[in-house]
């Protein structure tokens, strides 16, 4: 029910509109690029899967963060505007179950554009690369390990989010945060471990041993998190806050 | 007494809804006139279109003899507002919001200190205005109005959200405004109870049309005429729109 | 009324509203990790670049391609909510100001804001150069009338891109699409920059513009040429478009 009550506190605040066009955009991505300059995917060998991924993933994900970013400013925002927050709080309802139903709505619409961008990729595959076996499992891997990685970023995007009044503010953390992520890139292995930066990794670029471990540090990095929203989202907290 | 806002036929239709309908007001040099309507009427329509924040369908007004289209920035700067609720920079202080008007308007510095104090504020000048209370921000509002006594008022609903003592301070304002800065104020509201204690004429608007104008003796003895009640004004006003009402069959 | 009348009222609206915050902590996050990384630039042999130059380069890439223009999105959506958030707007509105002028005093603002930021994004790049060299013991600092040089050009080369920007937050009234589209926009500067039509895309002027400079300074980097003409005139016309746009439009959906 929960899910269904944030659903529908959504409606007309432009989150839907957001994803669509994040989704529809994203998916644009290597369509345009494909098409703008063929001969120089086309004459690469290997399977088509890795030299589109390496050719797109990069900046496909950094619009699905992005958007990840709007989406948690929008979710609060429509609690704060109205002071619908306060009523919330006066409400028998959880402020926690509340909250992970926010966390589990934006990574769903996240989910559902990564998809949307796996789907794109194996149709520019089937239009540029005929002759060559279609991606399936290495694309829809990638989108799966992308959408698990999302995940912390998610959760760190709404405490952030849920914990400021003017939206403003965690829309420059968040696009601090992802601007961060373009500086560290270059970095260690570990800083590439951070909520921020896991998002961007890809399948292809990493060992296995490095891949469980991208696995691990955003398990982990959602039980930290999960628990930090857990003590901040308890109304106690919230009160002594305010 | 020349009229300092004519209108003639004023309209203002969004689509298929008219807001306002044909429209004649005439409102006096030097009078408070009262806008009188429920929620709703096209009394703001009306003075958005007097600001030229919304462009009329048909129809034309003056204001001190002028047309607005030709004299728009002239005009402007000789009306002060407060339409629908007070405008204001949230980050900035109320004597911070003022000198932006001030300044826009070209008047000396000391016209801040004045509207101030018109309006009782001076001591929270210096307090950010997202930190006024509801009746806080009205008054402001009422000063930006205020600023620079300008030749005509056109006060929407400004006694919305102060307390009873303040609307008593406000309402005394509004009457002495002409004697006291030599202007024109047009004040609306949905209360006659309001209205009858500060204007000498008031135009009661239905439905975008205008169903009575003139001073409220007038009113009195034309309400008494068509069989209204006559003993309580507010009466008498919801008697005359409760019949109109009935008359385009909105009600049963 | 004057312009710097305009320009004042303009000033004093966006007081305490942590814009300069906003100013200067993009400046300092672009080059605390380039200072830590100054190192790196040692490394930089296949390309061609000396270290200094390599210094210079890597920290204003990050201001250029992404942050500056994320910023400009930022400042402009700040702008108007500024103007919407108490309906400030509607209050101008009924004053004698004309609505364009205050639409290009507004842009003239954002100008000068941008201005700051590469003003502020300079003197960080002193601090972190000198930081850098005595980290590092090799003098990274360049010539500063250079660095002058290039952050003007780079702020001349974002005025296209901040017009862009300023009709978008002026026509789309919710302040979250306005936002969502201009940093939509920005993303796929990378891919278009590669193309040959890149200067009908003013996103990508100042990436462009980086690059250029980039190419020239190593030795293993063909340098990519500017078509001066085709670009002079599709940068004026894409900042008239907007401008015109911003000032038809200016105010028409706050009522």
């Amino acid at each position: 029910m929960t899910l269904a009550l944030e659903l529908k506190k959504l409606r007309r605040t432009g989150f839907f509109p957001i994803f669509l066009g994040c989704a529809f955009f994203a998916a644009l991505i290597p369509a345009v690029n494909t098409g703008a300059r063929p001969e120089t995917f086309t004459a690469l060998p290997g399977s088509p899967g890795s030299i589109l991924l390496d050719a797109n993933w990069e900046i496909m994900t950094m619009l699905y963060v992005l958007f990840s970013v709007m989406g948690a400013c929008v979710i609060y925002h429509t609690e704060y505007s109205g002071r619908a927050l306060l009523k919330m709080a006066s409400l028998p309802v959880s402020g926690i179950s509340m909250f992970f139903a926010k966390c589990l709505l934006l990574e769903l619409f996240g989910a559902a554009s990564i998809l949307t961008g796996c789907l794109s990729f194996l149709a520019v595959s089937l239009c540029w690369f005929p002759e060559r076996t279609l991606p399936v499992k290495e694309i829809l891997l990638q989108g799966g390990f992308s959408m698990v990685l999302m995940l912390p970023f998610v959760v760190l995007m709404l405490l952030i989010a849920s914990w400021y009044s003017n939206m403003w503010t965690p829309l420059g953390v968040g696009v601090l945060l992802v601007f961060a992520e373009t500086i560290l890139r270059s970095g260690s292995f570990a800083l590439r471990l951070l909520p921020f930066s896991l998002p961007f990794q890809t399948l292809s670029a990493l060992s296995g041993s490095e891949i469980r471990i991208c696995l691990g540090a955003a398990a982990g990095e959602l039980l930290i998190l999960g628990l930090a929203a857990w003590i901040l989202q308890s109304p106690r907290v919230r009160r002594i806050a305010e | 007494m020349s009229n300092m806002i004519e209108t003639r036929d004023l309209t203002k239709a969004y689509g298929d809804f008219v807001a306002v309908s044909r429209l004649n007001l005439h409102i006096k040099r030097g009078s408070v006139y009262g806008f009188l309507g429920p929620n709703g009427a096209g009394k703001s329509t009306t003075m958005k279109m007097f600001l030229g924040l919304t462009a009329p369908s048909g129809g034309t007004f003056t204001i001190g003899g002028k047309s607005f289209l030709a004299n728009r920035k002239e005009l402007l700067g000789s009306i002060g507002s407060l339409i629908e609720s007070p405008s204001f920079y949230g980050n900035l202080t109320g004597e911070e919001n003022l000198d932006i008007i001030r300044r826009i308007l070209g008047l000396p510095a000391s016209s801040v200190d004045q509207a101030l104090e018109t309006v009782g504020l001076t001591e929270h000048r210096k307090k950010l205005t997202k930190k006024y209370s509801l009746g806080m921000k009205q008054r402001l509002g009422l000063a930006e109005a205020l600023i620079g006594r300008p030749p005509l008022l056109i006060l929407d609903e400004p006694t919305n959200g102060l307390d009873p003592v303040g609307i008593h301070e406000i309402r005394s304002l509004i009457r002495s405004l002409p004697q006291q800065y030599d202007c024109t104020v047009l004040v609306s509201s949905h209360l006659l109870s309001e209205i009858e204690l500060m204007a000498d004429d008031v135009g009661i608007l239905n439905r975008g049309r205008l169903l009575f104008e003139g001073p409220l003796e007038e009113l009195r003895g034309q309400a008494a005429q068509m069989g209204y009640p006559t003993d309580n004004l507010e009466d008498t006003f919801l008697a005359l729109v409760d019949d109109d009402n009935r008359k385009r069959g909105v009600l049963k | 009324m004057k312009w710097t009348t305009l320009f004042q009222v303009e000033l004093t609206k966006i007081r305490r509203s942590k814009i300069l915050l906003l100013l200067i902590l993009p400046a300092v996050i672009l080059w605390v990790p380039n200072v830590m990384n100054a190192s790196l630039n040692f490394q930089m042999d296949d390309i061609g670049i000396s270290p200094e130059n390599s210094f210079m380069i890597q920290g204003f890439m990050g201001l250029a391609w992404f942050l500056y223009p994320a910023f400009l999105v930022v400042l402009t959506v700040l702008l108007w909510q500024t103007e919407r958030s108490g309906r400030g707007i509607v209050k101008m509105l009924s004053l004698p100001a004309n609505t364009a002028a205050l639409s290009l005093t507004k842009f003239l603002l954002l100008l000068a804001l941008s201005a700051m930021q590469i003003f502020f994004s300079v003197v960080c790049y002193f601090a972190a150069a000198f930081a850098a060299s005595r980290l590092n013991d090799y003098n990274f600092m360049i010539s500063p009338l250079y660095v002058i040089r290039f952050a003007f050009l780079l702020w001349v080369t974002c005025i296209p891109m901040a017009a862009l920007f300023w009709m978008l937050a002026t026509c789309i009234h919710t302040s979250v699409f306005s936002a969502a589209a201009g940093l939509a926009l920005i993303v796929p500067s990378v891919l278009i920059i590669n193309t040959k039509v890149w200067f009908l895309y003013p996103v990508c002027y100042p990436f462009y513009y980086l690059v250029h400079e980039y190419s020239g300074m190593a030795a293993s980097m063909t340098t990519n040429e500017i078509p001066m003409v085709s670009w002079l005139l599709s940068a004026a016309a894409i900042t008239l478009i907007c401008l015109a746009v911003s000032c038809a439009r200016f105010g028409k959906k706050e009522i």
